[in-house]
This record gives C-alpha cells, sequence and structure tokens, in this order.
C-alpha cells in the first residue's frame, strides 16, 4: 500500500464519520464554505457539492476493494497527489498500489482504526466546473488535504490532491 | 481537452517564495506607507497573461508575487477569485481578505521585499511545471535537487484571464525557517 495513498485515505475517511448530514458553517477562517454529507442516494453526476463528496467516497471504496476500473475512469490523466512531504505520486501509481487492496481487508481495518481517533469533517467549495474538497480539522480549522474535481461530461473527475504538512 | 505540461528551472521563482518570506517576516514589521502607486506597473516580463498556456500562468504567477511585494492590492483583488484561500503547511488558511490585508502593508516597501526576495531565492532554487486541463491550471513548485513539491496554486481561466482559486503549501517548514534566519 501506498504510504501517500493511505493518509489520503484516512483524511477522506475520517470526515466521513463527523459528516453526518448536509450543512452550512463557517471555516475557523471565518471564511463561509459548504459541507455536505453523502446522502443515502446521492447522484454522483449532480453538479452539487453532496455529489462532489459522493464521488469522493466512491473514490474511497474503489481504492478500498482495488475497483482500479472505476479509479481509473475517475482520475484525469495528469492526475497527481502530493503527500505532506511534497512526495508525488502519478495516477498509474496510484492504480498500482490500488491493485494490490484486491482481495484485503488490509486497507480497510487501518481506515477504519483511524478514524476512531480522528474525527473530521469535510468541506466544498464550487466554482463553475472547479470543486474543491477539503478535510478540515473540526478543533482547528486547519485544513489535512483537498482534492481539485473537474466535472466534465456530466461526471467529476479528480484533477489534482494535495496534503498539507498538518497532521491533525 | 487540452492537456499541456511543461517543466520550467530556469532560475528561482518567486510566487512560493514570497509566501514564505513574508510568513517569515511577519508583516509585524511592516508599515502600511504609500510610496508605491497602487497601479505600479509589476509585470515581471512580456509573455502574455492572458493566453491559455503554460507560459501565461506562469508569467500570471509572475505578476502576482511581485503584486504582493509591492502591495498591489488592485490587481491582486481582480486577480484572486471571491473564495480563494490559500493553506499554507500547518494547514492554516488564509482568505483573500487575508491575504490584501497583509500585501497592502507592503506598500512602499517594494524594493526593498524585492532585495529580500532575490537574496533568499538565489539559495532557495525551485522548479515550476504546469498542468492544464481545459480552463484550469495546476501551477507546482518543486524542489529541484529531489523534485518534491512544495506548493501549488490553481488558477481558472474566465473572460479571457487566469483567476486563483487555490494554494496550498506541503511541509516547507525547514525552508521557512531558513528564509527568516
Amino acid at each position: 500500500m501506498n504510504v501517500s495513498a493511505a493518509i489520503r485515505h484516512h483524511a477522506r475517511y475520517g470526515l466521513h464519520v463527523v459528516a453526518s448530514a448536509c450543512a452550512i458553517f463557517i471555516a475557523t477562517s471565518g471564511m463561509p464554505i459548504i459541507a455536505h454529507a453523502k446522502g443515502p442516494q446521492v447522484d454522483e453526476a449532480a453538479h452539487t457539492p453532496a455529489a462532489v463528496i459522493a464521488v469522493d467516497e466512491h473514490w474511497l471504496r474503489a481504492e478500498e476493494d482495488g475497483d482500479t476500473a472505476w479509479l481509473g475512469a475517475m482520475l484525469l490523466p495528469d492526475f497527481r497527489t502530493i503527500n505532506h512531504d511534497g512526495k508525488v505520486v502519478t495516477k498509474s501509481m496510484l492504480l498500482k498500489s490500488t491493485a494490490k487492496n484486491r482481495g484485503s481487508d488490509k486497507m480497510r481495518k487501518r481506515i477504519d482504526a483511524w478514524r476512531k481517533t480522528h474525527p473530521s469533517r469535510k468541506a466544498v467549495v464550487m466554482h463553475g466546473d472547479v470543486a474543491i474538497l477539503s478535510f478540515v480539522n473540526p478543533q482547528t480549522g486547519h485544513i489535512w488535504s483537498s482534492d481539485i474535481f473537474v466535472y466534465e461530461n456530466g461526471h467529476w473527475r479528480a484533477l489534482y490532491s494535495q496534503q498539507s504538512a498538518s497532521k491533525g | 481537452m487540452h492537456h499541456e505540461m511543461i517543466h520550467r528551472n530556469d532560475g528561482p521563482r518567486r510566487r512560493l517564495a514570497c509566501c514564505l518570506v513574508m510568513f517569515a517576516l511577519g508583516f509585524a514589521g511592516l508599515a502600511a506607507a504609500t510610496g508605491v502607486p497602487v497601479h505600479a506597473p509589476d509585470r515581471s516580463g512580456h509573455a502574455d497573461e492572458t493566453a491559455q498556456t503554460p507560459q501565461a500562468v506562469i508569467a500570471v504567477d509572475d505578476h502576482w508575487s511581485l503584486a504582493e511585494l509591492r502591495g498591489n492590492t488592485a490587481w491582486l483583488d481582480a486577480l484572486l477569485l471571491s473564495d480563494y484561500r490559500s493553506i499554507r503547511a500547518d494547514g492554516s488558511v488564509w482568505d483573500k481578505k487575508a491575504l490584501l490585508a497583509r500585501a497592502a502593508k507592503n506598500r512602499g516597501h517594494g524594493s526593498e521585499k524585492l532585495k529580500q526576495f532575490d537574496a533568499w531565492l538565489k539559495t532557495h532554487p525551485m522548479d515550476e511545471s504546469v498542468i492544464i486541463h481545459g480552463n484550469v491550471a495546476v501551477l507546482l513548485f518543486s524542489d529541484p535537487q529531489n523534485g518534491r513539491i512544495r506548493g501549488s496554486n490553481i488558477f481558472i481561466r474566465e473572460n479571457g484571464r487566469w483567476h486563483a482559486l487555490y494554494s496550498q503549501q506541503t511541509g516547507i517548514k525547514q525552508a521557512r525557517h531558513e528564509a527568516s534566519a
């Protein structure tokens, strides 16, 4: 399992726990941002913050399950994720590490353990066909990581992810 | 769909360094002098900043650095989208208002700030790479020695111009500390 991907997973997953309902909140920074949680029947193709979060949750499940087909379609060709120390993980690297999760619950267990000690929330900023999904430490308002999505042909696709140095 | 990526390492870049140095200085001792006109020309080169090219993105970013150093808040205000925010290495957030307020304190100190910048940048060279996907551009700053990313800016092209939506730094505490030494 790629460490960078694992950390990013953890950040995303931890946020799923706290965000159990759609809400609008004011972040610590004072800027209004919108947070939504995955609803039971969210349309991932919708042009909404809830859809962005739903896609992100699908992304998490796809990595956990080793669903490289779905992941390959969702990630844009130039996708890359940057971990907290600046290391780069490209689409091909992420797909390769994801494939290793097939038939294993190791990753899921790691996430389950992590989320118990890392409550968090997510926030979506939408600007036209671009969405930024950020994962926030609810205690400090600091950003752990963000995913940048682009809406194309009726689907949200990931272009870029980056972690900050914050470990939460 | 348009993808384009370039790498450039022809010398130190200003934008990220601007963040680092400004943070290091803390802004505390800066007076809000008015010696430099808000609309002072601070473009760094001759590239067409409106083009949908990596070169234009870099040109805008350079312009951004100079505008911030010189306190050109009018230009910055037009560049930054209303929901712009910058995430620092520790995850804390600067919004547009905070950035403009800090930039305003540099008015009248542009030359001084530029000198500090250039001195710092000589010992902290950075590579840049640009990914363009449609009307979205990701500008990445990396350490030329190890390729690790120090930060990134996300731009959106609207009405023929690039606008900044988001910035984020990675683990650059060491570099920031060095800048303040």
